[in-house]
């Protein structure tokens, strides 16, 4: 079967005066049909110029990718009509036009005859929850309501793969919960749609995706399922020690206990010694005898975060949201 | 159904979705809308009281043209400002898609880019059309423009020739709104050529030697002599070969490269992730 997205070593830059911005680096990524495909990455790391390639909007330095194999870059017009793109800026449509108007116009654009579009644009209003809301100007729309328009605005022409750019964003909790449910029930299980979504929320990641890549700079640092990732990065604890003294040598000593992934001595003072450790499982034995080997004061060890803050460190990701962090935790 | 067929459908059903919105989005600003239609009728006062200003008495420049100066104006005034609307009509449309944020949603249909891109336009177009029309009807019946001898086949033909050639240099506006953002820094030009030199007031000879060679480089001078003869002489499409070769000329030059220059902006803008900026 033809994979939905394939990317071989996709890169851009986007030109700038102060030097070339380095936005995508050989990213090569495999998206099989009928997959929920999560994004995962902090600002600037690439998750919005991966997407916006495959929609055709921007033209790669180097690499290729395909859509359902069609070539972005030779077969835009085939690959445009294979997909649905949802934006992060809600205001993406007429706002004195009625949501109505503004999905009767893009559907023409999509190739719907009358009929059908009406027939079409009637099921996604109330597959959204927007009859009501339907004959009113769009610029009286709440947040939420604008991005329910969005999701049927790409939904118009049913096309197999949808690209959300971070659909919830702006959204308040309740609202964001509902659209996501409606997402993975209607996209995924109900029309088994291919989804490319890209989020900074770790609880979105893992509601509503098959397979998550962590984007960071511009390179692909990892793909698995959101289960594996956070299992692995749960196996990471980073634990602070602080010491009296300077404790010559201890640092350089733990590196080679194997229990520890990494050590930084965060700061040392002629009375305090602080190191971060970052440890596969709770502080054991071959610690204790390390410290006591260096004759050491231990003033206090205490887990200094979370395994999905680990990641998150491990990967850069500094965007995300302390309510998921404490859902995970 | 053949593929071109069915694509010609799709194009018209585009196209007829361009105009709805359009007209539900003039529509939504009901007192611009209305306001519109007022200050054209205005116009057409203003001229009246201004022919009236020169009595019966016929200036020596008009009588190569066989009519009336408010004849002469109203055909100068109302084409004009339709035959402009080609020029910045594309960049302003693109202009409002940009602050609305919706290039990039446009850009991702089944349409084809330069469709997407100025399909915007087409409400103001067929607009200016309906009142250009009803400005002669008005014109002709209240004011008593005198268009007994009008061809108005040849007024026709002109008037398409001329849309091609003025929407042509419009399509360098588009692609200059689309790279930079910014209205075409020369528009000003544009507006000077068009009231001073193209002969929207007066006839292009009574301009100085130099004057009128500059004002024969814009499509707009030959345009407006050519349909001054059209409508007030009732000069047949044969008699006036010399304006429609000329205009065919200018369409030779400025739609290929118009379009040339919109394709390169918005390749340039996709190279540089710039398409949905402002």
């Amino acid at each position: 079967m033809t994979p939905a997205i394939v990317t071989e070593h996709l890169a851009h830059r986007y030109p700038s005066p102060r030097g070339d911005v380095h936005a995508l680096r050989d990213v090569s990524l495999t998206i099989e049909p009928g997959e929920f495909f999560g994004l995962f990455g902090p600002n600037g790391a690439g998750k919005t110029t991966l997407i916006r390639i495959l929609a055709t909007l921007v033209i790669p330095t180097s690499g290729a990718a395909q859509v359902h194999g069609f070539d972005v870059l030779r077969q835009p017009d085939q690959v445009r009509a294979l997909i649905g793109l949802v934006f992060s800026n809600e205001n993406s449509f007429y706002g004195r036009l009625t949501g109505q108007q503004n999905l009767e116009f893009f559907a023409a654009l999509q190739n719907l005859s009358g009929s059908a579009a009406r027939r079409r644009i009637a099921e996604l209003l109330a597959l959204f929850d927007l009859t009501a809301a339907a004959h009113k100007p769009v610029q009286t729309y709440s947040t939420g309501m604008k991005q329910k328009l969005n999701v049927a605005r790409a939904l118009l022409h049913d096309p197999p793969v949808i690209f959300l750019d971070e659909p919830t964003k702006g959204m308040d909790v309740l609202t964001a919960e509902t659209l996501r449910t409606l997402l993975r029930r209607e996209l995924v299980e109900r029309q088994h749609k291919t989804v490319l979504l890209t989020t900074h929320d770790l609880q979105e990641m893992e509601v509503l995706c098959d397979r998550v890549g962590i984007l960071e700079n511009g390179g692909l640092r990892a793909v698995g399922a959101p289960a594996a990732l956070i299992r692995e990065a749960s196996a990471s604890v980073v634990y602070r020690l602080e010491i009296v003294g300077r404790a010559p040598g201890l640092a350089e000593h733990l590196t080679h206990l194997p229990s520890v992934r990494s050590v930084r001595v965060a700061s040392q003072t002629e009375t305090t010694t602080v190191i971060d450790l970052t440890l596969t499982d709770a502080p054991g034995a071959e610690l204790w005898s390390a410290l006591a080997a260096h004759h050491v004061t231990l003033k206090r060890c205490a887990p200094k975060e979370d395994g999905l803050v680990t990641l998150l460190k491990q990967t850069a990701l500094e965007d995300f949201r302390l309510t998921d962090r404490k859902e995970h935790g | 159904m053949f593929p071109f067929i069915r694509e010609s459908t799709f194009s018209l059903r585009k196209l007829l979705a361009f105009l709805r919105r359009g007209f539900w989005h003039a529509s939504s600003y009901r007192l611009n809308f209305i306001g519109n239609y007022l200050g054209s009728a205005l116009v057409l006062l203003f001229f009246y009281i201004l022919a009236q200003f020169y009595g019966v008495a016929r200036p020596a420049a008009l009588a190569n043209y066989g009519g009336d100066y408010f004849t002469f104006l109203l055909i100068g005034g109302v084409f004009a400002r339709y035959l402009s609307l080609g020029l910045r009509n594309f960049g302003r449309e693109l202009e409002h898609e940009l602050t609305a944020g919706t290039i990039e949603p446009l850009m991702v249909t089944a349409t084809s880019p330069m469709l997407a891109l100025l399909g915007a336009s087409l409400w103001s177009l067929i607009e200016g059309l309906l009142l250009l029309i009803a400005q002669l009807a008005v014109g002709a019946f209240v004011f008593g423009a005198d268009f007994s001898r009008a061809n108005w086949l040849a007024a026709a033909v002109l008037t398409l020739l001329t849309v091609i050639a003025l929407n042509s240099w419009g399509l360098f506006t588009a692609a200059f709104v689309l790279a930079f953002k910014r209205a075409d820094p020369l528009s000003w030009l544009v507006d000077v050529t068009l009231y001073m030199l193209a002969g929207v007031y007066f006839p292009v000879q009574i301009l100085p030697d130099w004057l009128r060679v500059i004002a024969y480089a814009f499509p707009l001078s030959h345009a407006l002599e050519g349909l001054r003869f059209a409508l007030m002489r009732g000069d047949s499409l044969t008699e006036l070969w010399r304006y429609i070769l000329i205009l065919l000329g200018f369409n030779l030059v400025l739609l290929p490269l118009g379009a040339f220059a919109l394709r390169f902006a918005i390749q340039h803008v996709k190279r540089t992730g710039s398409l949905g900026h402002y």
